[in-house]
């Protein structure tokens, strides 16, 4: 059989496969999203987002091989690639990671510790025969977040239980959460072309899930039986009848306008969500539109810090051991500088307030 | 409501900046049969039109206030006796601040683990020290006496590593917190008191009982004299206050309840436990306050040094 052949025969086999089946159902709930227009200020992607759903258009076209390995094409959204865990490269990135892993376990254990599935070109480097990336890490210290702001007893309380992200992107944290909490509604508020990524890898992994595309209002009366609810962010107005028990966002607030961040918790706050968690920069360098994530939550959530390392999710350890005179350098740049704090990662959980 | 079995006793003082917060997160408190008391020290009406708009006619909730300025040692006693007097069947009680913030299950988890630990007389939650920015500080280290059953050994571990500030904002079995005393008027009350119930019972520690503490300033001796004890403070508040502690101790556990309990070797044991540890806190905190001054005057100078040469 020639390579042409070979070709063929895998694509037709891939063809047939669960995921691109998966794919091609979202991909029709996905255009027929784009056809709905709305006026919802949270549905309009900010200039930022519009110039990077250009970079994914093909997605919207995408053969079943590009399905396959659909976690190598995620860097769209997490700006991480696969090239940065291959074995040739790995070594002080891997040990980098390992000693952050191990930090976390530290705080918490390794009890809402979930790797990355290898399904779908899952990656990362390989520890104790398990795959880690930056995004897991990420993932495990929001877990770890919000069990230290005891959140997660609210979770594992007896009873269904609904879960909203605002943004999940290629739907790496609604993996873990399911993962560790089955017995939850998790609904997906987000641009309708992410769900080309999210919805195909959460069908992928949760082959047995019960899986809802929203697209309207009063959609949300058989939502509480299914496993993960898709929804437009246009048409977020289709979450009114639910009752969050966990809003959650990640990495997306701070790049919203000021307008968008009050809408979201507005109606989480309406919804009478009893907790907000967000994991952003109160302001991002490159988005003047916002004022500070904190201070918008804040008009409708009591807003509580929760600690956990030193450095953001975004860096790693240092494992070489700096010399005095580097240190004490350091420390008095630390003194003398200027208050950058506005620009770091902050695990916020926020309680509902009685009136706004 | 089902029968009162907490009760939350909250001494306010001042002008209610942040009283909304800590009403609200107490109001949203899940515990099924919980009351809460308020004793208003003045000066103004400010707490009081806070809390007629976020308690409204609350069937669950007292107010008094007090004819004059009794100082917060006097208005948290009167906390304590008032909730006594209003739910005398309460087994629980706690004191809450003003200005601070408590999940909605914090007390729910913290009556839940003294109700499986009978040996237990208080237990408190995480905390977390937060700034007027919003921003957490430090997390109180953990402490508890758990499983301890010599009470010497709880009272030594106790003068060494309590955080009397943070963890009197727990939740007590309200008869050994009665047998203590609730707060006697002296310097660090809430030391002396932790100290004391020490002797009586267990501490725990309830990590998902989640409370966040509101930093206004550093606690020192002088800010305590001129809060603690109302119009006159006492002229014993000039003596070492741990040397006044150790007498405290001294009479409470030769008097009393304890006296009962314990024979005259364990109770001399027990004070000489009390002035040892005590004394060596103290000089502990002294060489601390030390450094803190130093490291200030040095960071100060930076700073200066650095606002400078950005003029220059």
């Amino acid at each position: 059989m020639g390579a042409r052949d070979e070709l063929s025969s895998r694509v037709a086999s891939l063809r047939d496969s669960r995921a691109f089946s998966n794919y091609q159902r979202v991909r029709d709930e996905v255009l027929q999203m784009l056809d709905t227009s709305s006026d919802a200020v949270e549905g309009a992607p900010s200039a930022y987002w519009t110039h990077e759903l250009q970079n994914f258009e093909y997605m919207l076209d995408a053969s079943p091989l590009i399905v396959e390995n659909l976690r190598h094409h995620t860097f769209h959204l997490t700006g991480i690639r696969t090239y940065e865990y291959r074995p040739h490269r790995a070594d002080e990135a891997r040990r980098q990671l390992q000693a952050k892993l191990r930090m976390l376990v530290e705080l918490e254990g390794d009890a809402l510790l979930v790797p990355e599935s290898p399904a779908l070109g899952g990656f990362g480097h390989d520890i104790d025969g398990a795959l880690y990336n930056t995004d897991t890490l990420k993932y495990f210290e929001v877990l770890i977040a919000l069990e230290r702001g005891a959140v997660l007893d609210e979770i594992r309380a007896p009873g269904r239980k609904l879960v909203w992200e605002i943004g999940a992107g290629w739907g790496g944290f609604a993996y873990q959460f399911k993962r560790l909490f089955p017995d939850v509604t998790y609904v997906i508020v987000d641009l309708p072309e992410l769900f080309l990524f999210s919805a195909t890898y959460l069908m992928t992994l949760f082959p047995d899930a019960t899986v809802r595309f929203g697209n309207g209002s009063d959609e949300s009366d058989d939502w509480e039986d299914a496993d993960f609810v898709f929804v437009p962010a246009r048409a977020s107005n289709a979450l009114h009848g639910i009752r969050p028990n966990l809003t959650l966002n990640m990495v997306s607030f701070q790049e919203m306008t000021t307008e968008q961040v009050d809408a979201y918790a507005r109606l989480a706050w309406e919804l009478e969500c009893p907790f907000i968690y967000s994991l952003n920069r109160d302001r991002s360098r490159w988005n003047p539109e916002l004022e500070s994530v904190r201070e918008v939550l804040a008009r409708y959530y009591w807003v509580h810090e929760v600690p956990l390392l030193e450095l953001p999710y975004t860096r790693f350890p240092e494992l070489k051991q700096l010399a005095l005179p580097q240190r004490a350098v350091r420390w008095m740049l630390s003194t003398l500088g200027r208050d950058d704090s506005q620009f770091d990662y902050r695990h916020v959980v926020g309680w509902r307030r009685a009136s706004t | 409501m089902s029968a009162v079995s907490v009760v939350l006793g909250v001494p306010l003082y001042g002008d209610g900046e942040h009283l909304q917060e800590a009403l609200e997160s107490l109001l949203a408190q899940t515990h099924p049969a919980m009351a809460l008391v308020l004793c208003d020290d003045g000066p103004g009406e400010d707490a009081r039109r806070i809390i007629d708009a976020v308690v409204g006619d609350d069937p669950s909730v007292a107010y008094r206030r007090n004819d004059g300025r009794a100082g917060l040692v006097e208005n948290w006693r009167r906390t304590f006796e008032l909730a006594g007097e209003l739910h005398p069947g309460a087994a629980y009680f706690g004191w809450a601040s003003d200005h601070d913030a408590c999940h909605p299950r914090w007390l729910e988890r913290l009556v839940d683990a003294l109700e499986r630990a009978p040996a237990a007389v208080v237990a408190y939650g995480r905390t977390y020290q937060f700034d007027a920015d919003r921003h957490v500080v430090r997390e109180v280290d953990r402490f508890e006496t758990a499983g301890l059953t010599d009470p010497e050994v709880r009272l030594a571990r106790t003068l060494r590593g309590v955080r009397a500030g943070d963890m009197v904002y727990g939740v007590y079995r309200r008869e050994p917190l009665a047998r203590a005393g609730a707060l006697r008027r002296l310097l660090l009350p809430d030391r002396l008191l932790l100290a004391e119930l020490s002797v009586r019972g267990e501490f725990l520690y309830v990590p998902h009982a989640l409370r966040y503490r509101r930093i206004t300033g550093r606690a020192t001796l002088a800010r305590q004299r001129a809060s603690l004890f109302g119009e006159s403070t006492p002229a014993y508040t000039r003596l070492p206050w741990w040397a006044v502690h150790t007498a405290a101790f001294a009479w409470a556990i030769t008097h009393g309840e304890t006296a009962a309990k314990a024979g005259m070797p364990q109770r001399l044991r027990l004070i000489a436990t009390h002035a040892r540890q005590n004394f060596l806190f103290a000089m502990h905190s002294r060489i601390g306050r030390v450094i803190d001054w130093l490291s200030l005057r040095v960071r100060g100078g930076l700073a200066r040094a650095a606002s400078l040469l950005r003029r220059g």
